[in-house]
């Protein structure tokens, strides 16, 4: 809801979360599919601190990537 | 005498709280929890079984958590699956949901639910399954217990269903015909729901007009390396000690925090207050809710410009649409005047 | 401007050698009859045969429904169609009540309904509940048969009207028990809201005259919105069409007895100012569409009204009218109700509309267009069964992957609310409404 809200401002929002599902069913234009759980949603906790370090960063490198593609329709990024 | 197995969370299945969250699938014997009041209110039925799941582990193994389910009832009979009730809680709600959804679709047997019309699970399962509405917490539990044990008796008794409004259920999405009253005609109607509107009277339309809320697609950004990022985290985590007293759920407001000079978040500087996921993780490491090491690093590397100096943090969790959408349009407001380009938005 | 109609109840209907009516029981002299409606020899094979409600009988194809009346005074009862042209809305009728005359050929398809006396069809029309005259005819041209004249029914429907008018001869000269009256007194002292009935008439045809209603026997095509006097709906001036399916058509019958017009006229001057009608029309071009909508609101700001009814023939393209017009009466502030049926798809998952908008607040739904049926064998059969496989009904199927095909081996239907003659009743008949489950 809040995402959808923030897009009507015209500026793209990304939602990166564990649900994809529930951001599908509110409708939310870009998602993208978060590393870890709900309890850790940026990376695997049990990795290593190097390894959460990349995940965190090839996260955020896809984000932005979906924050640059031209989608036409709801788009679940992964 | 019908047979009904009942799912429920580790919460109401007595093997704990959060930190029970993992807890994998168990088979208990009778009703637990809330089929102890549930069963009296059944006719002809008997709570035979009762699974307990907890949220964490199926929502996360979700394929093993239902592998599992199905080696406990394939050789069980059964007539009806309840789960829940699952009130505000998201996981628990969407668990519920697909628990219903599996059991139908594999068992060919009918599943019931019941959630308050917030939580989650309800968008996502409302078409496959019957959703009961319900409270928003565990204080309703009184009150949604004889609302599954009514409609589970007309479903054990194959008592024809009504429409969603009649029975209590949201909505399958279905329309279809209903034969009235002979003098309910539809001219008698009409005029009085026109006398009504003319009177300035509440009436109710019969045709809802439900439009699909979409909001129109934002353009790309064109150049990262010159784009602005703006982080929004409904994650729940903030400055320990929570100075802006951001609730655990149902948060009507957010704390903004200034990250110059900043590169990267310590334990023990940060906390969660999320009160839908154990606090563990994102208490020994706020990175896993607030990446500012991946946002530093992608601007050293000058791939974008920059992050927006300001984190908005908040509470995702039980939240409401209306409160959702008041903190996005007061961060927007707050931003109005500011050169961002993108949202990224994190929630857990 | 005053219309009277006295009513005479039809209980039953008897062949003999007189035409006539006597307690209830209406005695019909075949050949007659039969001249009567085939004046002009159009034509052949005219048989006559009688269904009352409850009967195991099933009726198809259905072309036209009347109800049998006399308009006293030399003048036709269909003015322009069954005779000169003259003023429809005053003076005197008698009508038989209780019955119709209905034409049955031979040939369905297309927008032509199936009419069952009863089982679970019978409780969705309101045409189960009368006793129908039935004609059962075919063309004498072949080419009347075939191709795009077929769909016209032309003699059918003509023929319909004539026995219409025959029938009721018989009570010309007796005293009706009881009188509906129907006169739009002056109330503006009273200051009651002032509303309008708009009724959306068949009028889809942009190059061929022979399909859509008739207004004083004239096809409404091209029509642009007008306003009527509520009397002259009543009084024949308006006459059913050969388009709509039949689930959705307005029939003559059904503007001879307007239920929600003869609701804001029993209405007039206690609670509303009744103040007329206006007839809209179906335009194919979005212009037209939209002249359409500012036309009807033009015409209702004109004659003062606050607010509106809106009787829309069921829905596709007709949609865009609905709406439209909907949007131009609730903006000149008229605040408007719309009766219309829902299309939401044979498994109701479908948007309720092919166009949506929310300025229609206030909705009344008739009935589900695509409403699935399943009807048991009859035990009679009044017209043609083998014209469902054969000729293409609206809302039946040659074959289907959930339901096979429509006709059954033992005579039993599957089909879809299309094919109900009267189904949707969105003139105020029905007793139906639409539900998400």
């Amino acid at each position: 809801m809040m995402v959808k809200e923030l897009e009507k401002s015209g500026k793209p929002v990304v939602h990166i979360t564990a649900m994809t599902p529930v951001s599908q069913a509110i409708g939310v234009n870009r998602i993208l599919q978060a590393t870890g759980g709900i309890p850790s949603p940026m990376c695997d906790p049990k990795a290593s601190e190097e390894e959460q370090a990349q995940q965190r960063y090839r996260l955020i490198s896809t984000a932005v990537k979906a924050l640059s593609t031209d989608i036409k329709e709801q788009t679940v990024f992964y | 005498m019908k047979k009904v197995i009942l799912y429920i969370n580790q919460f109401f299945g007595q093997i704990g709280g959060e930190e029970a969250a993992d807890h994998e699938p168990v088979l208990a014997e009778g009703p637990v929890g809330p089929g102890l009041a549930l069963q009296p209110q059944l006719k002809d039925a008997q709570i035979t079984h009762t699974v307990i799941c907890g949220d964490d582990y199926m929502n996360e193994h979700t394929r093993q958590a239902m592998e599992t389910i199905e080696g406990f009832l394939k050789d069980l009979e059964f007539d009806l699956l309840i789960a829940g009730p699952a009130f505000f809680a998201g996981r628990y709600g969407t668990n519920c949901g697909r628990i219903c959804q599996f059991v139908q679709q594999r068992f060919h047997v009918p599943a019931i639910t019941c959630m308050y019309r917030e939580n989650p699970g309800v968008e996502m399962f409302r078409k496959d399954v019957y959703i009961l509405e319900g409270g928003n917490s565990a204080a309703k539990m009184r009150k949604d217990l004889p609302k599954l044990a009514r409609f589970a008796n007309k479903l054990l008794a194959g008592d024809p269903i009504l429409w969603a409004e009649e029975e209590g259920y949201f909505s399958r999405g279905v329309r279809a015909e209903v034969v009235l009253d002979r003098s309910r005609t539809a001219d008698q109607r009409a005029f009085d729901m026109l006398m009504k509107k003319l009177k300035g009277e509440p009436y109710q339309t019969e045709s809802p007009i439900e439009i699909p809320q979409k909001v129109p697609i934002a353009p790309p950004v064109k150049d990262p390396s010159k784009a602005t990022y703006l982080f929004v985290s409904t994650g729940g985590v903030v400055p320990m000690g929570n100075p802006d007293h951001i609730t655990t759920g149902t948060a009507d407001h957010y704390g903004v925090y200034d990250l110059t000079g900043q590169d990267t978040l310590k334990a023990g500087e940060w906390e969660s207050v999320h009160g839908g996921y154990d606090h563990a993780y994102a208490n020994a490491d706020p990175l896993t809710h607030i990446p500012l090491d991946a946002f530093r690093k992608l601007e050293q590397e000058g791939k974008i410009g920059g992050l927006y100096p300001k984190i908005f943090c908040t509470v995702g969790n039980l939240n409401s649409e209306t409160n959702a959408v008041n903190m996005a349009r007061e961060i927007l407001k707050e931003l109005q005047d500011q050169n961002i380009s993108a949202i990224v938005l994190g929630s857990a | 401007m005053r219309l009277n109609i006295g009513n005479f109840p039809v209980h039953k209907i008897l062949f003999g050698q007189e035409t006539k009516w006597e307690d209830g029981v209406l005695t019909v002299n075949r050949q007659e009859a039969i001249a009567a409606l085939n004046a002009d020899g159009k034509l052949k094979n005219v048989d006559l045969q009688v269904a009352y409600p409850g009967e195991s009988v099933r009726i198809l194809p259905v072309h036209e429904i009347v109800e049998p009346r006399a308009a006293l005074g030399g003048r036709p009862t269909f003015p322009g169609y069954t005779g000169p042209l003259c003023p429809a809305g005053e003076g005197t009728l008698h009508a038989l009540k209780g019955m119709s005359v209905m034409a049955v050929g031979k040939y369905g398809g297309w927008m032509e309904g199936i009419l069952d006396m009863s089982g679970p069809m019978a409780e969705r029309t309101h045409y189960a509940d009368l006793i129908n005259l039935c004609f059962v005819a075919e063309n004498v041209d072949p080419e009347e048969n075939s191709g795009q004249v077929q769909h016209k029914n032309l003699n059918f429907r003509l023929a319909a009207h004539r026995l219409a008018e025959y029938l009721a001869q018989a009570v010309r000269d007796q005293k009706p028990r009881v009188w509906e009256q129907y006169e739009l007194t002056d109330v503006h002292q009273l200051h009651l809201p002032r509303v309008a009935l708009v009724i959306q008439l068949s009028s889809f045809y942009d190059k061929m005259d022979g399909f859509d209603d008739l207004l004083y026997g004239i096809d409404v095509r091209l029509m642009i919105p007008s306003l009527l006097h509520p009397n002259e709906v009543l009084d024949g001036a308006v006459c059913g069409s050969a388009l709509i399916t039949a689930g959705q058509r307005f029939y003559t019958y059904d503007y001879q007895n307007f239920p929600i017009l003869k609701k804001l006229y029993q209405e007039h001057g206690k609670t509303i100012d009744f103040a007329g009608v206006i007839i809209s029309d179906i335009g194919q071009t979005t212009p037209r569409k939209i002249r359409s909508a500012i036309r009807v609101a033009k015409i209702a700001q004109t004659i003062g009204c606050d607010g509106a009814i809106y009787a829309s023939h069921g829905d596709g393209n007709l949609d865009v009218d609905f709406f439209k017009t909907i949007g131009e009466l609730e903006k000149v502030g008229i605040k408007t109700v719309g009766m219309g049926n829902e299309a939401p798809g044979r498994d109701g998952t479908s948007p309720i509309k092919s166009m949506l908008d929310p300025v229609a607040d206030a909705m009344v739904a008739a009935g589900n267009g695509n409403q699935v049926i399943e009807l048991p064998p009859m035990e009679r059969i009044i017209g043609d069964l083998d014209s469902v496989m054969r000729d293409k009904y609206p809302g039946c199927w040659q074959e289907d992957e959930v339901y096979g095909p429509s006709l059954r081996p033992d005579g039993s239907i599957i089909m879809d609310a299309h094919s109900i003659v009267g189904h949707d009743g969105a003139s105020g008949w029905s007793h139906m409404t639409m539900k998400s489950f």
